[in-house]
């Protein structure tokens, strides 16, 4: 499960921030589909997504396109800064007429806005609640932002604690910073632009 | 996880990289607390050693569950889904999982960025089951169980330290009120975080929760996951 539901920030971070998921059904479509999970992936990756990766394969640091087609399997993901590539995705996903299941994480608004562009009707919504139990553990929002934008937590408060110290001692960029807090997200949907904008803030205090 | 003392030249490059501060360094060499380390990876996927000191040790049951909650690449047997995760609504287009008039929760417990002992994730199981409640059998909860009519845990897991753990089921929409009111009570005795989420389908284009929602002061944040509907065989009868 992608966490990316629970993505956090202001509503003018959200507008820049939207994560496709493709995956197929075990058991009901999924038997010799991983030639359709590859075409979404090669759809993807033609709509400027910032990010995207077929696991296992690997994200778009670590493997091409062609690696990742050769190798998919039941899930490809990625992520996107506005909604004029989405539209342009979700047309050209609805005209290939795949058969695998597509999920847009991002403002319900904006996601439901972007669907109706493109001819989509919408199925299911999963809404976040928040978080809860002992939440005075938990970093400040700067870090949570950060931290969310990886689906499955690989990026740690740690690590960008880690990554701010360098930044502000001159030992890397804040872009190898992020781009290193990117190579955690094996799935590729760490937005790469908010983190940017987040951990120069961060770095700068 | 294992450090190869052979190779490990003490150069704390590693230390940032764990989620759960379970690398350390001292007199030169790094080793890894068993206790804390999750079985994530990440050091070890992320190359966080440039000597590749950093290795993956066979797992014996119970620690088994630690990989299949932490590491994205570890698939459970009882899903074939890597992350801990399942498919959630993600197929719900095609599979009809949550269906109209019934809402699909999922309490995920050590999200954000905290981890979760699975006595914590216990607590909330034999909270909720008290709803005569089906867990997903797709998730790899499902095999810790004991006993699913009261969501008590197999004794052997309880200590085992995970990055995170998602208790999913499906009850009709009427019953979410309680359920919901529950979950937040029983938010009180555990010892991590969780982050809660509730699936629907719509209706007539709408979000039908929003009212249960405010009977029990909870709000919905403006984003979240949608489904398209472009998977198929479509499920005609949702």
């Amino acid at each position: 499960m992608t966490h990316s539901l629970h993505r956090r920030g202001a509503e003018d971070e959200l507008k820049r921030d939207y994560v496709v998921i493709a995956m197929t059904a075990k058991g009901i479509n999924s038997d010799g589909a991983e030639g359709k999970v590859g075409r979404v992936a090669e759809i993807m990756a033609k709509h400027n997504p910032l990010f995207y990766a077929v696991p296992p394969v690997g994200n778009s640091f670590v493997a091409s396109l062609e690696d990742m087609k050769k190798g998919a399997d039941t899930i490809a993901e990625g992520v996107y800064n506005n909604e004029d590539d989405l539209v342009e995705l979700l047309k050209e996903l609805k005209e290939a007429d795949l058969g695998v299941s597509i999920n847009v994480s991002g403002l319900f608004d904006h996601v439901f806005e972007c669907c109706r562009k493109a001819g989509l009707q919408v199925h299911t919504v999963n809404t976040s609640l928040g978080i809860f139990g002992r939440t005075e553990l938990l970093p400040s929002e700067p870090y949570l932002e950060i931290g969310t934008l990886c689906g499955h937590g690989m990026v740690s408060f740690r690590f960008i604690e880690y990554m701010v110290d360098n930044i502000k001692q001159d030992k890397i960029s804040v872009k190898e910073a992020v781009r290193s807090m990117a190579g955690h997200c094996l799935c590729g949907i760490f937005n790469l632009d908010r983190a940017e904008r987040i951990i120069s803030k961060l770095a700068a205090e | 996880m294992i450090i190869n003392r052979e190779l490990c030249i003490g150069c704390e490059t590693c230390v940032p990289h764990c989620p759960f501060g379970a690398i350390s360094v001292t007199e030169g060499v790094a080793s890894i607390n068993e206790d804390s380390c999750v079985e994530c990876r990440i050091c070890r996927r992320a190359k966080a050693c440039p000597l590749d000191a950093i290795e993956i040790n066979e797992l014996h049951y119970p620690r088994t569950i630690r990989a299949i909650f932490s590491d994205v690449f570890t698939r459970a047997p009882n899903t074939g889904v890597g992350g801990r995760g399942t498919e959630e609504m993600k197929t719900n287009d095609v599979t009809g999982r949550f269906r109209k008039d019934r809402v699909g929760v999922a309490v995920e417990l050590g999200r954000p960025g905290i981890g979760t002992r699975m006595k914590d994730v216990e607590k909330i199981a034999m909270a909720i089951a008290r709803y005569g409640i089906q867990f997903e059998p797709d998730n790899p909860i499902s095999p810790l169980l004991q006993d699913h009519a009261t969501g008590k845990f197999l004794p052997e897991v309880l200590n085992e330290r995970v990055l995170s753990a998602i208790i999913e089921f499906e009850i009709p929409r009427g019953q979410l009120k309680g359920v919901l009111g529950t979950i937040r009570e029983t938010a009180k005795e555990i010892d991590t975080v969780f982050s809660l989420d509730v699936a629907t389908v719509l209706e007539n284009g709408s979000i039908p929760i929003d009212d249960i929602l405010r009977e029990v002061n909870m709000e919905r944040r403006p984003n979240g996951k949608t489904n398209v509907g472009l998977g198929r065989p479509r499920k005609e009868d949702i």
